[in-house]
Order: structure tokens, then sequence, then C-alpha cells
């Protein structure tokens, strides 16, 4: 592994891990569908930039396959299934949020700040990414969390998963220059598959003519 | 000496005559994008010069309040002209009068007497206007004195002459804070000049107008002073987001020949603003009016911009400094 690392390579990566929490904010602060969407499909765009200039400057050839995967999946699959999916449902925003977006933007932003001042203990020093990567992965791990734990939209539960696997993803780079390509073969494979079978699951849901508010969906019957 | 005068001078006169320039420009670029003809860029320079032809009508209960206001509007973004860097990057002789904090007090002076003057003839959209337009300007202070707070960290100077020469330097121009902050910056101008996501300029509906209920008692004279100094508060506003905050390349260097470099800082500039206004143009045409509600929601998100402006930058640093 290189240890010098130019520092314009540095500054795009920290360009980049902005852009990445703010596609995290955008899907925070959004009461639509479309918008949880876009947010994310922007944010895996971000992600598979990242892993490229990663995969540039530290010629781990196998992140650019990686950065391609991501692309073809997230990007691509993912968002395609959620829109096909979105586009059926009755429900197109948010009902009536118990936390309103600007309150949770300011949360979600004392998350962030949660995670730059929790990150720096956590990893060894001495990583070549270091910590700023690493606080922005942390920080959209618990906005994901959040965004689980405050909507009641059921696709808004899909995406806070969405981006909680994001911010992993990007914890794997910023620790580790990305896991084995087998390895997010499989993660990126079982995403897939998961989110499949969440689309199923709104579009039967939505077929039984229940509403697609979590709060609503309590009784399990068999 | 008689060189610095003339510049100064012609900064003044920059503001004055080009302001105008950039809704006509909105205006007729969003005709466009809509598929009408529109009117012509220089519309508003007719408009002015047919109004202040006219006699005004000031209603009989208007005290002198509802007289001055126009003077203020009119003066307060040509006395920020002076403090800021329009043509030249070196500071003129008015420049040190006052920081980029004095700036925004001697702005928020002209919007003062606008929203009393909306209230002094008692006509209810005016005071409707004047309320409102205090929620807006309440919500985007604390994000205007973030943005500032942010600025002064990284320059360690107010003065925009110092900032602007601080910002674009090699550690500074790709910082994320820089960009975070520009973002911010820009939302309170659309939300300050009352641009649409927060106001829609060309509404005729007086129910739903912000800005323009406040001047929709004056007429003739007033009413062009009003305008022309909603103009050119716009066009400061959008100097400084540009030559002081984001890109102040293309103004004059010191010990210049004048004959080159004021068309070229003049040339720039107005580039500069007219990417700027396509820009404006694009969200105005693609984004509806918020609710009035949803406004907190509007500035909330650039105050989230400028916080996270302010975590990067405080982490960046450290961060830099520690390794």
């Amino acid at each position: 592994m290189p240890t010098e690392i130019p520092r314009i390579a540095v500054e795009l990566l920290q360009v980049l891990g902005v852009l990445l929490l703010l596609t995290a904010f955008a899907a925070m602060g959004t009461r639509r569908v479309w918008g949880y969407i876009n947010a994310f499909a922007m944010q895996s765009v971000v992600l598979a930039t990242i892993a490229t200039v990663v995969a540039y400057f530290t010629r781990n050839h196998d992140l650019y396959a990686i950065a391609g995967l991501t692309l073809l999946v997230k990007t691509g699959a993912i968002t395609t299934i959620l829109r096909a999916v979105a586009r059926r449902l009755p429900m197109q925003r948010e009902p009536r949020l118990f936390v309103t977006p600007a309150v949770s933007l300011l949360v979600a932003s004392s998350l962030t700040l949660l995670a730059f001042f929790a990150s720096p203990t956590v990893v060894a020093p001495g990583t070549f990414l270091n910590e700023p990567p690493l606080a922005v992965s942390v920080s959209l791990v618990l906005i994901g969390l959040y965004l689980l734990s405050t909507r009641r939209h059921a696709l808004a539960q899909v995406v806070g998963l969405l981006v909680i696997e994001n911010g992993l993803f990007s914890g794997a780079i910023a620790i580790a220059y990305g896991m084995p390509l087998i390895v997010e073969l499989g993660i990126l494979f079982d995403i897939l598959v998961a989110v499949i079978v969440l689309a199923l699951l709104m579009t039967i849901i939505n077929r039984q003519g229940v509403a697609l508010d979590v709060r609503e969906l309590r009784r399990l019957r068999g | 000496m008689l060189q610095l005068a003339f510049l100064q001078v012609l900064q003044v006169l920059t503001v004055l005559l080009l302001a105008p320039l950039l809704p006509g420009f909105i205006n007729r670029a969003k005709a466009i994008v809509q598929s009408r003809h529109g009117p012509s860029i220089f519309q508003p320079y007719f408009d002015f010069w047919k109004l202040l032809h006219k006699g005004s009508v000031v209603s009989e209960h208007a005290t002198w309040i509802f007289r001055i206001a126009p003077v203020f509007t009119f003066i307060t973004p040509l006395i920020v002209a002076m403090l800021i860097p329009v043509l030249t990057g070196y500071p003129l002789p008015y420049a040190f009068m006052g920081d980029m904090l004095a700036g925004g007090f001697i702005l928020s002076l002209g919007g003062f007497f606008t929203s009393i003057a909306a209230l002094d003839t008692g006509s209810a959209f005016g005071g409707m206007g004047s309320s409102r337009s205090r929620v807006v300007g309440s919500l985007a202070e604390p994000v205007v004195l973030l943005i500032l707070f942010v600025v002064v960290l990284i320059a360690h100077a107010t003065i925009p002459f110092v900032v602007n020469e601080t910002l674009v330097t090699a550690p500074f121009l790709f910082n994320p804070a820089h960009w975070l902050l520009a973002a911010a910056l820009f939302m309170v101008i659309l939300a300050e000049a009352g641009r649409i996501p927060v106001d829609n300029p060309s509404s005729s509906f007086e129910l739903s107008m912000i800005e323009s209920s406040r001047t929709i008692e004056f007429s003739g004279r007033g009413l062009a002073l009003m305008e022309w100094g909603g103009a050119m508060r716009f066009f400061v506003l959008l100097t400084i987001l540009l030559n002081v905050l984001t890109v102040p390349w293309g103004l004059a260097p010191e010990h210049s020949r004048l004959a080159v470099a004021v068309p070229i800082a003049l040339g720039s500039l107005l580039l500069k603003m007219l990417i700027v206004c396509l820009l404006i143009v694009v969200i105005e045409s693609t984004v509806a009016k918020w609710r009035f509600f949803r406004i907190p929601e509007f500035l909330g998100a650039a105050f989230i911009l400028a916080t996270l402006a302010f975590i990067t930058f405080y982490l960046t640093q450290g961060w830099r400094q520690g390794s």
C-alpha cells in the first residue's frame, strides 16, 4: 500500500465526503417518496466516485470493479426497482411526521457532530484516509438509523437501510481501502435480493389495501 | 490618488447602472424557457425611465417616513458598493470604512425603512408584506451570522478584500467548507431577494406576495427608486457571493493599466453574474414557490449547510495540523 498520498487526493476525498453527507441530508429533509429515491441514487453515484478515486490513488484495481458494480446495482437496479414500486403506491408522501424535516435536519447535523467527535477515538491513527472519511461513514450510519426510526413510510424504511449500508461501505473504503471483491459481490447481491423482497412486500401490502404506514403494520397474522 | 478616486466612483456607478440588467436578463431568459418571446433585457431601464417621469400618488395618511423610505432603499446598496470588491482586487480608500458586518447592517437598514414605510400607510397588504418579510429576515439572519463566523474563522478577517484573497489560496479553495458556505449564502440570497422557493417576484396575487407587497403603495418616482434599489441590493448580494466568497477572478490588480484592467473586471463580473442568473432561471422554471410555513425548512437547510461548513472546516484543519 503506498504511503505517500498526494494532497489532491485528500482534498478530492474531502469534497466527495461532504457530498456524501449532503445526499444523506437530502434524504433527511424530504417527505416525498421520489425525494428518498433520488437522494439514494445520488448517494450511490458519489460512493462509486469515491471508490474510483481511492482505486486510482492506491492502485487497488479491485476497487474499480467494485465502483462499477455499485453503479450497476445501486444506482441502476435498486433505484429502478424502487421507482417501479413507488410509481404504483397510492401514498406518495409521508403521512404526518412526529418530527418535521426541519427539526430532523437539525438532529441529523448534531448526529454528524457526534460522529465527527467520536470517530477519531475509534480508528487507529495512521491509515491513509484517516478520521474525516470514517466520521462521514459513521454519520451516514447514524442518519440511516434515525431515518429508520422516525419515518413512517415503508419505502423510507428501505432507504434508511440502504443509507446505513452505504455508510458501512464507505467506512470499509476509509479504513481498509475496500473489502475483498468477493465479499463486496456477496454484499451487493444480498442488498439486491433484500430490496427485491422488500419491494415485493410493499406491492403485496399495497394490494391488500393496507396503508404503507409502518405504524399500522404491527399486528402479525398468519 | 486620482486613479483611486476614479475607481471608487466607477464601482458605485457600476452597481447603479448595471443592476437593472439582472432582473431584465432573468425575465427574458425565463420567458424563453416558457417559449414566449419576452420583454427586452433592457426593459427595467425603460420602466425606471418612465416611472421617474411620472408624478407619484401619496396617501394623505402617509407621514414623512413614506417619502424618505425610497431614498434609503436606493442609497444603502450604493454605500455597501464602496465596501466590497466590485471591480478592484485591492482595497480602495473607502474600503476600510466598514467590514462585512457593517455591510450587512447597512443593507438591512434599507430593508427596515421599506418595512416601516409599508406599515406607514396602514394598508393591509403592506402590513402583511412587512410582517412576512421580517419573518424571512429573522430566519435568514442566523444563517448569515453563522456564514460570517465561519468566514472569519477561515480568513481571520472581516474586511472583504482580505477575505477574498485568503479564500482562493490553495488550502481553502477546494476545502468543502468554502463551497458549503457559498451554497448557504446562495440560498440566503434567494430568500432575501425574494426569488422563487421563498417568494414569487412575478406574482400578481397580493395575498401571496412578500417583497412586492411592501412596495404596493408606491408609485411614480418612489416606485422607481424602490425597484431600482431592490435590483441594486440583488446586484450587491451577488457581488458578495461571487467576488468575496467564491470566484474573485478577473478583478483589476494593483498597478495595472486601467484601460485594460477595468473592462476585464467589468466583463468577468457580468459573465459570472449572468451564469448565476441562469442558475436562478433554472431554479425558477423547475421549482414551485413553497408554502409560507415551509420557508423555515428552506432556511433551515441553509443553516445546516453553514453548520456542516463549520464542522468540516474545524475537523479538516485539525486533522491537517495533527498529521
